[in-house]
């Protein structure tokens, strides 16, 4: 099964608005998903800020290859070699976070609930994907794409 | 004279497009001199990076005052404060660098000077503005401001 499937089950049908992923502590990429299919990814090769404005083309593997090639063309992918980076997490509203690590991917995923009480509370599940999994822009890609599915398709 | 027009004096070119801020070397601002003054401004609050759109009426008190605004709501004034011995610097291509400390503004920029025979040589510059500093969001838009005055007047 892709990882952009497995990914897919975990977050089901929830729409989270926002994404960001981070190195060492550092957000390098945040993207917004959008009303009307347009997607805002904001980038941090250390060098410098960046912005891609972008559309959801109604087809998955387009915009996983126009996501990559913007990770290649502005530089993340690059700095993820560069840093010989091992361990990548991301943080998406309200509550999925998760920790990328060569061949394995772990995901918290809360869901908020409301106790007999009316008080609300959440439960996190935790996964694991296991897999041939490297720590580039291609993974990003795949990750960014499962989570512009529940919005757009 | 005031630290906008002292920049302005010193880095006297309209070559440069865009400007990025770091703090302890990590980039936490890139402004875009985009077209018919419009201005992009990412931010990186190490959370997550954020896009924000300010425009240039050629009222430098109006620009400081809307970037202000954007770096405090953004939370780039309070990282700046609360971040133990922060080093804020600046770059901008091509080649000039700056250094904000509490005692001024150092910049640094090379440039090209043609000989006698016309033949290019490189020339670096240091310029020291000496000026009574408060390292907060505040000195951010001020430096933007000459950046933008030089680019858009």
């Amino acid at each position: 099964m892709s990882l952009i499937r497995q990914l897919s089950r975990i977050i089901d049908r929830e729409a989270y608005n926002g994404l960001t992923f981070y190195v060492n502590g550092v957000p390098i990429i945040t993207v917004e998903f959008h009303t009307d299919k347009e997607v805002t990814m904001l980038m941090n090769d250390m060098k410098k800020l960046r912005l891609f404005d972008g559309r959801f083309p109604d087809d998955i593997d387009t915009f996983r290859k126009k996501i990559e090639t913007a990770l290649v063309y502005n530089g993340i992918d690059e700095l993820l070699k560069e840093l010989k980076v091992m361990n990548i997490k991301f943080y998406a509203e309200r509550y999925i976070d998760g920790e990328i690590m060569p061949n394995k991917i772990v995901i918290n995923r809360g869901d908020a609930d409301v106790d007999e009480n009316g008080q609300e509370f959440v439960l996190f599940k935790r996964y694991e994907i296991t897999g041939a999994i490297e720590l580039t822009g291609h993974t990003l890609a795949d990750i960014i794409t499962a989570f512009a599915v529940p919005h757009y398709l | 004279m005031d630290i906008v027009d002292e920049l302005i004096r010193v880095v006297n070119a309209k070559r440069y497009y865009s400007i990025t801020f770091y703090l302890n070397t990590v980039p936490i601002i890139t402004i875009n001199f985009g077209k018919d003054k419009k201005i992009t401004v990412l931010v990186n609050n190490m959370k997550e990076i954020r896009s924000h759109e300010v425009e240039f009426n050629g009222d430098v008190d109006t620009f400081v005052s809307d970037m202000y605004n954007i770096l405090v709501y953004s939370g780039i004034d309070e990282l700046i404060q609360t971040t133990k011995d922060p080093k804020v610097t600046f770059y901008s291509e091509p080649y000039l660098h700056g250094t904000i400390s509490k005692d001024g503004i150092t910049v640094e920029l090379d440039e090209v000077d043609f000989g006698d025979r016309r033949e290019p040589n490189m020339v670096h510059k240091k310029y020291e503005i000496n000026a009574d500093v408060q390292l907060s969001g505040l000195i951010i838009p001020k430096i933007a401001s000459a950046f933008a005055y030089l680019r858009f007047t």
